[in-house]
């Protein structure tokens, strides 16, 4: 672009001093350094009239168009002849502002690119002429032609194209008047580019040979034109082809001009712009839903239509391929008019549909759309997993939990090998033993700190006399009730029972030489539970046999709980009740006096 | 009996005594009826230290209720063979304690002092007692400068527990528990009047008396029942005392 822009900027105001010689030849000498070019065209001009009006046309298009940023640089090294030069672009470019820049682009090219062949380029500038400049004769006989042509504008059109056919035909005035009477559509047309490429022989000679897809192409077309005149629905016609739709446009055209066997249509020019490419393996498959099983046929099903999908096109113009490559339309489409043929009345499609329906075969992975119950299937061996826990044995998950509890009691070794890891969130973990949640890092606030163990003798007494719990088949601790009695009795008691536990352990080590006798010594004041429960059983049962017969001490001993064995005995002994002992003698003199 | 066992439960759990009453008490125990392969199967010797020391726990216990009882020794050698006969015929262990406990306690409290004042009394008894009813044994042992101190002790100490037979011993205690201890001293002698013969033919009456032949539980009561009417009233009020009466001293 840097090397059009330049000679752009050499070549606009060559344009403007040719319009003036003086100009050219000494004034604007800084700009002799001109290429040829300038006084070839100077000296090349057909029609020195014309050049105030083409000239500006180009240049000043061109200017405000590509450099319209660029104004008032261009301001800076102007010089007075400049600016009045500039005076004339900027009337000229009022006049055709609204000119297709892309248009005077491709005519630049053919000045730049084609120097060798200005006859041709200068015909296509004379082309414009008429459409392009609103003012002077040309201008007002284009107009005259306009509204005396008006109402047969379609019949002129043949004429038309045949006139403009022959451009190739350079300098002739003859041209210059059809030109003018195919002002509106040639202008129209002629901002795009397929239409000069469609209309220009010389560029693409060899497009005579495409003659032979004509007919394909009219035939579509005429299909397409009879279902929209059939449904009067465009969107049906667009879902064709996205190029059916272009090709339709052009298509009025083509039948307006009736049988013109002078067109052209060059599809391989059309293609890259407007038609999709749909190759072979694209092509939509026109069996029945109802002629094959969707899970036995896998080369059947729907990948196509995910290939499409990966295609870089809208959203829309993929629904729309949906639609085309659905052979749904194919089973649904009536009879169709009489006047189209067969192959005609298969593409139709009267109404646009639900996309999934029951006719659709759609397979994603292991899954499938069952059409009849509308539903995916394919995925029925997870429910499996239910049905086994449903069926099995299996305890609930809470059971489950406590059974796994329970299991860690019985077996410690099992316990401690299999034991899982405390769950912990965060800083938190929980205690199963407690069924709460403590915290890692800090000590728990003792509830019990401050307070002192008051009741000594209990806490003394409960460790020391693991037995008493079993005592249940009696009253309650004698030797409790004998404390209660005896202050003196529980002074003992606790310091014996403090002793007792807390130097055990020494007294054993010192009673022992060895481990060993320590722990024979263990054992001997360690009373199994079977012993024990012996001894109650027999307690018992001599209180239950003889115990009524034993009236202990109640003429001493009246005031105190006859329970209070110990201090009973001690009493008799300190009483030194002996009575009963005289009572053999008695029985033996009595014997010997009878 | 009642509460027997969780008295002597709570005695257990206070663990062995100090170390010189278990090192006697263990001495002992080891000995006791060591040949009456009867005994050892039915009383195992746990349950003599378990029982000696609960009664040494026990004294001591006394000690604090009562300082005037501090003449009761926690352990005298004799208590085992005194315990035996009990662990032997009770069916628990906690019972034979308990009677024990009242034995020592109640019946013979005199016998286990530190200085033995009741069986020293008991001995002067027997010497007293065999006197009057055999005075020609009696004069045969003086004559042999034997005293009821020298033979008679272990069988006062032990209230003739020491003698063979243990069940004869058993029956001998019940009729003692029945109408008194202090018939041991007139059993004694009807156990001395039973080998009489063979004490006076002896040439070494102490061999024969230090460990007297096995006896008649039922023989021994009728004779010792039958020295009732031989004994004087004084004597047998001695006899009565002497069991419990630490300050009584004989001549």
């Amino acid at each position: 672009m840097d090397i059009t822009d330049t000679s752009f900027e050499e070549i606009e105001p060559s344009f403007l001093d040719s319009d003036r010689v003086d100009l050219f030849s000494g004034i604007n000498k800084n700009r002799h350094n001109g290429t040829s070019i300038k006084q070839e065209l100077a000296t090349s001009r057909p029609h020195p009239t014309h050049s105030l009006l083409t000239a500006p046309l180009s240049t000043a298009s061109s200017g405000r168009t590509a450099f319209s940023d660029e104004i008032k640089p261009r301001e800076a090294w102007r010089n007075d002849t400049d600016l009045e030069r500039y005076n004339d672009d900027q009337l000229d470019y009022e006049t055709i502002e609204d000119e297709n820049d892309d248009d005077f682009l491709d005519d630049f090219e053919e000045f730049q690119n084609r120097k060798d062949n200005f006859d041709e380029a200068i015909k296509t500038r004379f082309n414009m002429f008429p459409k392009q400049s609103p003012t002077g004769t040309l201008g007002l006989a284009n107009n005259l032609e306009n509204n005396l042509h008006i109402t047969t504008n379609k019949n002129r059109q043949p004429d038309t194209r045949r006139i403009e056919g022959s451009l190739r035909q350079p300098k002739s005035m003859m041209d210059l008047k059809p030109k003018t009477t195919s002002t509106t559509r040639s202008g129209r047309l002629k901002n795009s580019l397929s239409y000069g490429n469609l209309r220009n022989p010389l560029r693409h000679s060899a497009s005579v040979r495409f003659k032979k897809s004509m007919p394909n192409m009219a035939r579509g077309i005429l299909e397409e034109e009879a279902d929209y005149n059939e449904e009067g629905n465009e969107s049906v016609i667009k879902t064709r082809y996205p190029s059916d739709y272009y090709l339709n446009k052009f298509g009025e055209e083509a039948e307006n001009s009736g049988d013109d066997n002078d067109f052209i249509f060059d599809s391989s020019m059309i293609k890259p712009q407007l038609l999709p490419k749909f190759s072979k393996g694209n092509v939509p498959l026109k069996l029945s839903p109802s002629i094959y099983n969707i899970q036995q046929h896998n080369n059947l099903l729907t990948p196509q239509l995910h290939k499409r999908k990966s295609n870089n096109r809208s959203h829309f113009d993929q629904l729309e391929n949906f639609r085309e490559s659905s052979t749904v339309q194919n089973s649904r489409r009536p009879s169709g008019n009489l006047n189209m043929n067969q192959r005609a009345a298969t593409y139709r499609m009267r109404t646009i549909k639900q996309q999934i329906d029951h006719n659709t075969p759609v397979k994603k992975g292991d899954m499938y759309y069952n059409p009849e119950s509308m539903k995916w299937e394919g995925n029925g061996h997870v429910l499996k997993k239910f049905e086994e826990i449903d069926s099995g044995s299996i305890n609930p998950l809470l059971i489950k939990k406590n059974n796994a509890k329970s299991e860690k009691i019985e077996n410690v070794k099992i316990r401690s090998q299999s034991r899982r890891p405390p769950e912990v969130v965060n800083d938190m973990v929980f205690d199963e033993k407690n069924l709460r949640w403590v915290s890692l890092h800090e000590e728990p606030p003792d509830p019990f700190a401050g307070i002192d163990d008051i009741v000594q003798s209990d806490s003394i007494d409960s460790p020391k006399s693991p037995f008493l719990r079993s005592r249940s088949q009696t009253k309650p601790s004698a030797l409790a009730r004998s404390l209660s009695v005896n202050p003196n009795l529980r002074k003992y008691h606790s310091m014996g029972g403090m002793a007792s536990h807390k130097k055990d352990v020494e007294r054993y080590r010192s009673l022992g030489n060895n481990e060993k006798d320590t722990d024979k010594l263990r054992s001997t004041f360690t009373i199994s539970s079977k012993l024990l429960e012996h001894c109650y059983h027999e307690e018992n049962r001599w209180n239950k046999k003889v115990g009524a017969w034993f009236l202990l001490n109640n003429k001493f001993n009246t005031t105190t709980n006859d329970g209070d064995d110990l201090t009973n005995n001690m009493s008799m002994a300190s009483l030194d009740n002996n009575d009963y002992m005289y009572e053999i003698r008695k029985m033996v003199m009595n014997s010997t006096n009878n | 009996m009642e509460h027997a066992t969780s008295v002597y439960m709570t005695l257990v759990n206070q663990g062995p005594p100090s170390s010189t009453i278990y090192k006697k008490i263990k001495n002992d125990t080891g000995r006791t009826f060591q040949t009456n392969t009867k005994f050892k199967d039915t009383v195992p010797e746990d349950s003599l230290t378990r029982c000696l020391s609960c009664f040494a726990w026990q004294t001591q216990q006394l000690y604090e209720e009562d300082p005037s009882k501090k003449n009761i020794s926690t352990y005298v050698q004799g208590m085992n063979v005194l315990l035996a006969p009990l662990l032997y015929s009770c069916p628990s262990e906690p019972m034979a304690f308990q009677l024990f406990s009242g034995l020592c306690y109640s019946q013979v409290p005199t016998y286990i002092t530190h200085n033995l004042t009741g069986v020293r009394n008991g001995a002067k008894l027997l010497d007293i007692c065999l006197k009057i009813i055999d005075p020609k044994l009696s004069k045969f042992l003086n004559d042999n400068l034997l005293t009821a101190e020298i033979y008679g002790m272990p069988s006062i100490l032990t209230l003739s527990g020491c003698n063979k037979p243990l069940d004869h011993v058993c029956r001998l205690w019940d009729f003692m528990f029945a109408y008194g201890f202090h018939m041991n001293i007139l059993f004694i002698v009807a156990m001395l009047v039973t080998i009489r013969s063979k004490i006076l033919r002896s040439d070494s009456p102490m061999n024969l008396m230090k460990d007297l032949p096995e006896f008649d539980s039922d023989e021994i009561i009728k004779l010792g029942v039958g020295f009732l009417p031989k004994i004087p009233p004084k004597t047998y009020d001695l006899l009565v005392k002497h069991l419990t009466d630490p300050d009584l001293f004989i001549s």
